[in-house]
């Protein structure tokens, strides 16, 4: 009995701590329609923040609520800088765009949290009145606990109030209704918007600062809190205050049912919580407006536009890269060879992020999560089962890429919002990050080292070891798939997956299953880049959990935007525009997060179309400058040109 | 109107619709006949929008039920319906705006040969089957919008939006269209063109339409039956003599142009 009610604690303190990060994330997707992917970087901001106000020690309450209210508002200031350079920009955008910027500044915020607080742990003990128990009954818990438990009360509480009652959460209201007819009304929209904002990001800074105490506070600290966050907004419905607070309740009791009941895997019943309650009831337990239909993207697709410059000219120059990468296993010294084959294995990991992103229209945040599935298949493969032939390997890792792709988008794409599908791609590689670290055959925190490279027995037999012989097949391969793809993409498949890009309704209308063709073109890319993963596992000789780190799911992304997601070609070029950008940046080790969420931030703020982009743009202006007449459509054409107010 | 074979295509039975404590469509029925044009007529915020969504399958109904084609459709998604042989077009014209308008017409035709379980075109080539393209050009001739054909959609007119629109929808060969204000926010020099194309896909194809208009002109001239919607119920269903003299409809209508007509 003592037991079942000291876990019954236990599991409202946890999700009472879920629900104070849950509550800012909420709060701005109700008013602003905005999924924030760095609300838990700035959580995590406010508890270094409270941290560096109350040091180690202990501490008076006093002092310590302080501390956290200080941390709050220096947060929901960073927040309204924040706005003015971010978000304010991006307002009228594809909220993919918007999803992926904040994904960059949550990238940017961990960069900024280790080189000024660094990456050791720290912990700091709660205050000296709530450091002891306090006995209920014959129970002992501690007071800090009971603190938590009712904070996330008192919080919720407000909040409450304050949406329905104040003058403040009023105009809240209109706006999350509908901002325009607010402007019309003569209410003050941009303050108003500005104002939510900060509450939300002071939501998340006071979080930070309360929760401090008896958590080892480290530079990870905010990617386990945001995560569930999001899935206590997605159970309670995205954007509805009461929803989280339920949500985060349920959560906290599903992740204390699993201690008791599954004590040698923690952390996994909430995924299968996750993954049942979509299933039953996608739209969550108090459905709002907002994700159940989104107006048509504003972006300018335009992947079918064709450049001006003649195909023959790039076919030439295509030949030439080739002939380049071809011939450098004869010239090339071992690292620089290393280089080109892993830009070859991200250029294909990013095409099928893009084949998602660029053709479907959806974006996946977790897509690291198919490539780890193929490296570590592959790897475990060539180890422990020689003799398989490789190239058996290669196909099953792309199918198990594509069932898995299949049992995700079947649960996140039923309904017509993508936001779904971005928040459980995040879920889908965390929770395999939390299974290969239970796993002693995938080799646990270590990974798979020493990985054997390949010996194919075709008629005749070609043996992969060295280095050159591998490069040589991973440059074959690698062109083969791709060609592949460029064949489907600008053929009736292509058209078909644009044609539900531009507009999903209207492809419906044309009698065509959306939600299968999405599911469909997740599958795809998920098989792609479990085969990239595959072909890097024997190339790398080593596979780690850092292939499942979110990190790693921010490079496709990366390469993608950066060389231009509206072009077939764009995230090869981007790929090897990074690893050109990333072999000058060496020596910067620990900046790498900084310098690659900071691109990526420019990129969606100033050219969204990429490195291609600009270069469309460029050619546009020059063939009008030369008078032609058919620039206005090549100007139409270059993509992103639509989205910038 | 004697001509028309009744037999019913569409067949709407008392169908409600919520949106939280707002009630949209209170008990709403109605039968479509194969071959007629079925105008829907009402106030702003009658509910009009909300019934073609409910008919068209973009959202379902609170409760019941909607028939078409003799099977009961009240459950089923739109991309069903659409492979049943319903078309629609959008009261703000929806295209595919990145797509040439040949790519627009081409995209529905490869859908409908594709759910059809026809051939769409050469296994391996990428360029759209020659029957495709020559299907998708001759239709363009025969709407009128044979200068903008390699323009992208996003350039277009107003109007040669919502011909495109209207394009894409013939372009899978409905059996019934059903066609949400087509001559919103047109010239009325262009509302003449569409209505005349709209009488003539009836007459040439044979296609049932089913459309809401605030031009009564057009209605009457266009319509073999009216029905009146108000606050989301029905107030007459009929002829549109039979409309032209109804009292309740007269009190919705008071002092609109229908009078002078
Ligand atoms: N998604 C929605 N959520 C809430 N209310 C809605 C929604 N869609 C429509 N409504 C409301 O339902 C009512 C009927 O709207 P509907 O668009 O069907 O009217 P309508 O007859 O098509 O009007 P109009 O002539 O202006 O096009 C209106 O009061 C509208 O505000
Ligand atoms: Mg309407």
């Amino acid at each position: 009995m003592n037991q079942i009610l000291f876990a019954g604690f236990n599991a409202l303190a946890f999700g009472m701590s879920i629900f104070l990060v849950a509550a800012g994330l909420t709060l701005i997707f109700g008013i602003l329609k905005l999924l924030n992917m760095a609300q838990g970087a700035f959580f995590m901001i406010g508890a270094y923040v409270a941290f560096s106000i109350l040091g180690t020690g202990s501490s008076s309450f006093g002092f310590f609520l302080l501390a956290a209210l200080g941390a709050g508002l220096i947060v929901a200031l960073l927040g309204l800088i924040t706005d003015r350079l971010v978000l304010t920009r991006l307002r009228h955008v594809d909220y993919h765009y918007v999803l992926i910027a904040t994904f960059a500044l949550m990238m940017v915020c961990n960069g900024l949290v280790k080189l000024i607080w660094g990456v050791e742990f720290v912990s700091v003990n709660p205050p000296t009145v709530l450091d002891e128990p306090v006995e209920l009954g014959s129970l002992f818990v501690s007071r800090y606990t009971l603190f938590i438990i009712a904070a996330g009360l008192v919080v919720y509480l407000v909040m409450e109030v304050a949406l329905h009652r104040l003058w403040f959460g009023k105009l809240m209201q209109a706006l999350a209704a509908d901002s325009w007819m607010a402007g019309l009304l003569g209410l003050n929209v941009p303050l108003g918007l500005a104002l939510s904002v900060m509450v939300s990001f002071f939501l998340a800074g006071l979080a930070g600062g309360l929760l401090l105490p008896n958590q080892s506070l480290s530079p990870q600290l905010g990617d386990s809190y945001l995560l569930f966050a999001f899935f206590a907004v997605i159970i309670g419905g995205l954007g509805n205050i009461r929803g989280a607070f339920v949500g985060s309740i349920l959560l906290g009791l599903v992740s204390s049912l699993n201690t008791v009941l599954l004590p040698d895997m923690p952390g996994i019943a909430i995924y299968v919580a996750l993954a049942v309650f979509l299933f039953v009831r996608p739209t969550g337990l108090f459905p709002s407006r907002a994700t159940q239909a989104e107006p048509a993207s504003d972006e300018g697709g335009g992947s079918l536009a064709r450049s001006r410059i003649g195909r023959g000219v790039w076919q030439v120059l295509g030949l030439a890269v080739a002939a380049f990468a071809a011939s450098m296993p004869l010239w090339a010294n071992e690292g620089l060879l290393f280089l080109a084959g892993s830009t070859l294995v991200q250029g294909l990991f990013a095409l099928s992020w893009n084949i998602l992103f660029g053709y479907a229209g959806l974006a996946s945040f977790g897509h690291a999560a198919f490539f780890a599935l193929g490296a570590y298949l592959a790897g475990a493969v060539l180890r422990y089962w020689p003799a398989v032939p490789f190239l058996a390997t290669l196909l099953g890792a792309g199918a198990l890429g594509a069932a898995v792709a299949f049992v995700v988008g079947a649960l996140a794409l039923r309904r017509m919002s993508g936001i779904f599908l971005a928040v459980l791609t995040v879920a889908l590689s965390e929770a395999m990050r939390v299974l290969i670290s239970y796993s002693p055959l995938l080799g646990r925190e270590d990974g798979l080292v020493n990985i054997p490279r390949p010996v194919l027995h075709l008629p005749f037999a070609i043996d992969l070891t060295s280095s050159a012989a591998y490069f040589w097949f991973l440059l074959v391969t690698t062109a083969a798939i791709v060609a592949v793809l460029w064949w489907a993409m600008h053929g009736r498949y292509g058209r078909k997956l644009l044609s539900v890009r531009q507009d999903p309704e209207r492809a419906a209308f044309l009698g065509v299953n959306v939600t299968g063709v999405r599911i469909g073109a997740f599958m795809l890319s998920g098989g792609v880049a479990a085969v990239a993963g595959a072909l890097y596992a024997p190339w790398a000789r080593i596979v780690t959990l850092d292939e499942v780190h979110w990190l790693a799911s921010t490079q496709p992304v990366l390469n993608a935007m950066l060389g231009g997601v509206n072009s077939f070609w764009g995230p090869l070029l981007g790929s090897a525009v990074f690893t050109v950008i990333n072999y000058g940046t060496r020596t910067l080790i620990g900046l790498s997060e900084l310098i690659v969420g900071t691109i990526l931030l420019f990129i969606v703020l100033v050219a969204p179309g990429g490195i291609v982009g600009v270069l469309r743009s460029a050619e546009a202006a020059w063939i009008r400058r030369r008078g032609g007449a058919a620039a206005p459509a090549a100007a139409a054409a270059a993509p992103g040109a639509g989205a910038r107010p | 109107m004697s001509t028309i074979l009744m037999s019913t295509i569409l067949d709407v039975a008392a169908v409600s619709k919520s949106y939280g404590p707002l009630a949209v469509l209170k008990d709403v029925s109605l039968d479509v006949h194969r071959g007629e044009i079925f105008a829907i007529i009402g106030p702003n915020g009658a509910g009009k929008t909300t019934l073609f969504k409910v008919m068209t399958g973009e959202s379902l109904c609170d409760g019941g039920r909607v028939r078409f084609d003799g099977a009961d459709v009240t459950r089923e998604p739109s991309h069903r319906r659409v492979r049943r042989g319903m078309g629609r077009t959008f009261q703000v014209a929806r295209v595919f705006r990145d797509f040439t308008v040949r790519d627009n017409i081409v995209v529905a035709i490869e859908a409908r040969r594709r759910n059809g379980g026809e051939r769409v075109g050469p296994a391996l080539s990428m360029a759209p089957a020659a029957e495709v393209v020559g299907e998708a050009d001759e239709l363009i001739r025969d709407i009128g919008l044979d200068h903008v054909r390699h323009s992208q959609a996003s350039l277009l007119s107003h109007g040669d939006k919502k011909r495109l629109e209207f394009l894409i929808a013939l372009a899978l060969r409905p059996s019934i269209l059903m066609l949400d204000e087509p001559t919103a926010g047109m010239s009325p020099s262009d509302r003449i063109g569409i209505a005349k194309l709209i009488q003539r896909i009836r007459d040439e194809r044979g296609i049932t339409v089913v459309m809401t208009e605030h031009d009564m002109d057009i209605v009457f001239s266009l319509a073999s039956r009216i029905m009146v919607l108000n606050y989301g119920e029905v107030v007459a269903t009929g002829s549109v003599a039979d409309i032209r003299a109804d009292q309740a409809v007269r009190e919705v209508y008071l002092g609109k142009e229908m009078y002078g007509a």
